[in-house]
């Protein structure tokens, strides 16, 4: 591939030497947040600071078909039950919100046309979306045209950036906050270092997880000994074995955590301690059919959830699930809970706006969402959506550590809370 | 010498899932002369089925059972309705006509059972006890019975070709279907039987897979199986049952040395690597390792 | 339209009806293609009245039409059934995106070096094609389309890996000769597109008129006889893949300037998209010239219609079922089928061609049912006589 490498650039150099290299007027933009923040380079500048008044539209793309679509399904259930309830409770200062969807099959192209049509065609005030790839294929439209694309639900790198992505916001804590967090708590552990093995998938939400670690541990006595990519987990496995280290980091999504720990477990390997990122939190999808496998991997969490049994009786769980119940959506799924955490996190932002100088408009609504300090009801206490510009763009920075216990199925807490800082 | 064997059963038992689905690959062709783009969907949905019957309370071992048999109905049924029609028209056409049975069924899969991930239990007990060491590496109940329905599948299936006069019947047809109904063997029959069996091998190889497959059982989880498969059987040549095997076994066991052991490449290239592999062997040898020469018409 | 196989020949309707002949580079022909481009440059016209949504959905049927386009060349032309399309596409649009975004290319510019890289890779692919032949090609292609999201994400420091790369509005300004601005990105890319596939289309139909194209069907059609003919088999097909690759590299660079956001999962690249290219072309036409820009537009618009009756998984038993059906119905694809009934009215034939010459009576019972006949008929009649427009005239002084 290096020789390619050279290939191209010695095209390139061909085409510069014939003239033809073209001049780029495009340039990063510099400055602050509250500079990106304004309406001046948006494509319409007047609709930017319109109030809106009559209904809040909130244009989500989606795969609502092909694999992932009941998982999204589910997603947009939990979404759909947290705006009735705003709605219920007297809209947005009287405005009511509405959700349009539009299937993007997952695909970026599709999420490319919705992005549009949402905007032009729907009129969509606020947007959302779920996925990394989705995000990337609609931030640039969406930045351009300044509406707000409020907590999608990823965690790309490049959107925690208010300067290059004034629009745009996401719900889920960084890679590098997480990570971050369970260095934080290998160094608890193994106040003397310890040597970590990495498992990581090869697409993007495994490179963000490794890189994020391999960031995080820089300059603490934490070894990282070897990270390999979960293509055959059974291979992955017996190569991170032979390592000999203590301590297992996942990063990964959904199955790759439950073929890995599938894997460990088979190969009779036995970390001290194995830590899955906060994505493969559903039990029924990814602790429960790992069977013993799973026993003792630990998960970082920020939410009370029905699943957690010290959290059963607490009053902001119960609303939960008398919303979602009422919605015909399963208040145990970890997809419906982060599909409400999303539009919690959102009619916060919304409610903010509304009280704020720049009122209910576009332009209100995305300085609420980039300074918001919100204590969500659901949130574990000690746990905060604190967002301030570009002097801090995550929202989500305290977790508390869970294990998996096999035999009740259930999680138990193993510590308290961790801040990533 | 522990993390070699390890590495090695692992690309065996990958290997022969891959056999299997391309033995199936091999049965149609032989029958069809095509290439069963699908073959790895049917696969999924006997799958299904059979977790859904496991989910009724029947035993693991019937329901991989009743799997076969609707495998075996679901292709021979689509040979005689949706392939044979076309089959004359192009070389194109059949594939389309795959191609859209392929989409279709993993959309019914998803249609009649959802998208979220199953597990689909194990013929044989696989609890995280439930094995014996072998060079220090260790063996699971769930990957030797993979190694043993292909062991079964290839030896049943050279018996049925040279034994059986209903396997005669079969090769007559893969040779010249027309001269072959000149002398009277039913060719209908045995080109809905061809498809048929290898709708019930491909059943098993899914019923075996799913317990080892990363994401279990979801819609997902044939198509890199079907990839692989179609890789070796077009590696050990199309018409060959030994190639079909043979070939899975060696990219089984090639994607797992890669990983294992050449860390430039490592696991990220697995399959670039496998394939490339594939490729030069089929440069020297252009009808793979055991195929007949010539497979185009003229 | 002279792309007449065997296979149509023999699937064409017999009718009672003789056509009208068209002779080629008579007067009568001269404005039909007159009219055709007319008919080109009013709906190119329309499409800049569309919404910014609608017209970016055009622009990517246009897209995905000119990767079909070189699809076809290789699969439907010259028979090599080829699964790893997705990588051509792909290389063409890395390029694009690299160049812009490491090397600070004009978008336009890194078109050419797209497209020769297409050409490239396809001819490296070609290759192997001199000895492998039949399914076992179409496993060399299968390797290309498995191999390409690989090397992208292991290469992560060249290629932005699996975090794929992201080319933002402002470099995708419109050159400023067009007067447009970045805000209107949308209209640019549309005429740029539409432009591009208009000269693709003509560019392969004078191909497959020349011998080259006539020693590429018949590498699809009967490659042994035309071996014994003296064609070099080897060469046309080593050949055609190159142009095939260049074409869809060139489609990819478009791609990666109207999407932006390049990724090695997401299905752009995968061999997902070669499913749909394959699917574009065969519901279009496998071998028509047509055939590409209607497949492509059935494959943007159907999700999204089918999406607005139904969600989940049941478009996809549709999506299914309507390939599987088309098969049964149209095995010659929309263009194909569309190919045959035009020619039950209207058949164009080189000028030399002797039914051109012969005055026909029995024209007179079709004549007046298309209105394309009509234009035929009046600019016949006001034709001086000559060698080649006596079947023209004919038909006019006949009404």
């Amino acid at each position: 591939m290096r020789t390619s490498k050279y290939g191209v650039v010695a095209v390139a150099i061909t085409l510069a030497l014939a003239g033809a290299c073209g001049t780029n007027t495009g340039g990063t933009t510099s400055g602050s947040a509250e500079d990106a923040l304004s309406s001046e380079n948006c494509a319409d500048p007047a609709a930017v600071t319109e109030e809106i008044t009559d209904e809040l539209v909130v244009g989500i793309s989606a795969a609502l078909s092909g694999p992932a679509a009941q998982a999204i399904g589910q997603v947009l259930q939990g979404a759909e039950a947290r705006f009735e309830l705003a709605n219920q409770n007297g809209g947005i200062d009287g405005v009511e919100i509405s959700v349009i969807k539009r299937d993007d099959g997952f695909t970026p192209e599709r999420a490319k046309t919705n992005v549009q049509a949402l905007i032009d065609q729907d009129q969509a005030d606020v947007l959302s979306t779920l996925g990394g790839g989705q995000v990337d294929a609609m931030s640039d439209y969406q930045n351009e045209q300044c509406v707000p694309l409020l907590n999608a639900i990823s965690s790309v790198p490049k959107y925690y950036d208010p300067v290059q992505f004034p629009w745009t916001t996401q719900d889920l804590p960084a890679a590098s906050i997480e990570e971050a967090a369970i260095a934080r708590l290998i160094e608890e552990r193994y106040p003397d270092g310890v040597e970590v093995a990495m498992a990581s998938n090869p697409n993007e939400s495994g490179q963000a997880y490794s890189e994020a670690f391999e960031a995080a541990i820089e300059g603490t006595d934490i070894k990282l000994v070897k990270n390999e990519p979960i293509v055959d987990p059974a291979t992955t496995a017996s190569t991170l074995e032979a390592t000999g280290a203590k301590v297992l980091n996942i990063g990964g999504i959904g199955t790759d955590c439950l073929s890995m720990m599938n894997a460990i477990g088979r190969a009779g390997w036995k970390p001290e301690l194995v830590i899955v990122p906060s994505n493969c939190t559903d039990a029924k999808l990814v602790f429960e059919p790992a069977g013993e496998a799973a026993d003792g991997v630990e998960i970082l969490r920020w939410f009370k959830e029905p699943i957690l049994e010290e959290y059963e009786d607490d009053e902001a769980v119960l609303e939960y699930v008398d919303a979602v119940t009422a919605a015909g959506a399963d208040p145990k799924s970890s997809y419906v809970l982060s599909g409400w955490a999303m539009a919690d996190i959102t009619v916060n932002a919304l409610e903010e706006a509304a009280a704020s100088d720049d009122g209910l408009s576009r332009i209100g609504i995305m300085k609420a969402a980039q300074s918001q300090d919100y204590q969500a009801p659901l949130f574990i206490d000690g746990v905060s959506f604190s967002v301030d510009g570009e002097s801090d763009p995550f929202g989500i920075e305290s977790f508390r550590p869970y294990a998996w216990n096999a035999e009740t199925k259930k999680f138990d807490p193993v510590g308290e809370v961790i801040s990533a800082d | 010498m522990e993390l070699f064997v390890e590495r090695l059963l692992a690309g065996v038992t990958n290997g022969s899932i891959f056999a299997l689905l391309a033995l199936a690959l091999v049965m149609v062709y032989r029958s069809t002369g095509t290439l069963n783009f699908a073959q790895g969907e049917f696969a999924l949905f006997s799958a299904f089925f059979a977790w859904w019957l496991v989910g009724t309370g029947l035993p693991v071992w019937a329901a991989v059972i009743a799997g076969m048999v609707a495998g075996f109905v679901l292709c021979a049924a689509a040979e005689r309705a949706l392939i044979r029609p076309v089959q004359r028209k192009s070389e194109l056409a059949t594939l389309i006509v795959a191609l859209g049975l392929f989409s279709g069924l993993n959309a019914a899969v998803a249609l009649i059972w959802g998208t979220d991930t199953k597990v689909m239990p194990s013929i044989v007990p696989n609890g995280l006890e439930d094995y014996f060491e072998l060079f220090g590496a260790r063996v699971y109940g769930d990957t030797v019975i993979t190694w043993v329905a292909l062991a079964a599948v290839t030896i049943l299936m050279t018996l049925l070709f040279t034994k059986t006069e209903l396997g005669l019947h079969m090769r007559a047809v893969a040779d010249n279907a027309e001269s072959a109904a000149l002398t009277g063997v039913n060719t209908s029959r045995i080109l809905m039987l061809g498809w048929g069996l290898a709708g019930a091998i491909g059943a098993l190889a899914g019923s075996l897979a799913t317990p080892l497959a990363p994401e279990q059982l979801s819609v997902t989880t044939m198509f890199p199986i079907f990839i692989g498969a179609c890789a070796a059987a077009l590696l050990g040549g199309l018409d060959s049952l030994a190639g079909a095997v043979i070939g899975g076994l060696i990219i089984g066991v090639v994607e797992a040395m890669v990983t294992g052991y050449v860390p430039l490449v490592g696991g990220a290239m697995q399959q670039t690597t496998a394939m490339v592999l594939i490729v030069l062997i089929l440069v020297v040898r252009p009808n793979g390792l055991f195929g007949s020469k010539e497979l185009e018409r003229v | 339209m002279s792309t007449v196989t065997d296979r149509e020949r023999a699937t064409e309707p017999r009718t009672e009806r003789s056509p009208v002949l068209l002779a080629e580079g008579s007067r009568a022909y001269r404005i039909v293609v007159l009219v055709i481009i007319a008919g080109i440059i009013g709906l190119a016209l329309i499409g800049t009245t569309l919404s910014v949504y609608r017209m970016s959905q055009v622009t990517a049927v246009l897209i995905t039409a000119i990767a079909v386009i070189g699809l076809n060349l290789a699969t439907g032309y010259t028979g090599l059934l080829s699964i790893g399309h997705s990588a051509l596409f792909g290389v063409g649009a890395y390029a694009t995106g690299i160049l812009i975004l490491d090397y600070a290319y004009s978008p336009i510019l890194t078109l050419p070096i797209a497209t020769a890289l297409g050409f490239a890779v396809g001819l490296i692919v070609g290759v192997p094609a001199l000895r492998i032949r039949g399914l076992y090609f179409s496993l060399v292609t299968l390797a290309l389309g498995i191999a390409f999201p690989e090397i992208i994400r292991r290469f992560d420091d060249f290629t932005g890996g699996a975090a794929g790369l992201l080319i933002r509005s402002q470099f995708l300004t419109p050159p400023s000769w067009t007067g447009l601005t970045r805000f209107e990105r949308g209209l640019w890319l549309y005429g740029l597109s539409f432009v591009s596939f208009v000269v693709v289309m003509l560019l392969v139909r004078n191909l497959m008129r020349s011998r080259t194209g006539i020693a590429m069907r018949g590498v699809r059609d009967h490659e042994v006889a035309i071996r014994s003919n003296g064609v070099d088999v080897a060469r046309t097909k080593v050949l055609t893949f190159g142009l095939s690759g260049a074409i869809t590299g060139y489609a990819g660079g478009l791609f990666a300037m109207n999407v932006g956001a390049l990724s090695p999962d997401g299905g752009s690249f995968t061999l997902v998209k070669s499913i749909e290219l394959i699917t574009a072309m065969f519901i279009g036409g496998a071998g028509t010239l047509l055939g590409p820009l209607i497949g492509s537009t059935v494959t943007v618009f159907l999700p999204e219609l089918t999406s607005t009756w139904t969600t989940g998984p049941i478009s996809g038993v549709l999506f299914g079922v309507t390939l599987i059906v088309l098969v049964f119905f149209m095995p010659e694809g929309i263009a194909g089928r569309l190919q045959i009934i035009a020619r039950r009215f209207v058949r164009v034939v080189p000028p030399d061609h002797p039914a051109a010459r012969r005055p026909t009576t029995s024209t007179q019972n079709s004549g007046g049912n298309a209105t394309g006949q009509k234009s035929v008929a009046a600019g016949g009649a006001e034709q001086p006589p000559g060698p080649n427009s006596d079947d023209a005239s004919s038909e006019g002084s006949s009404r």
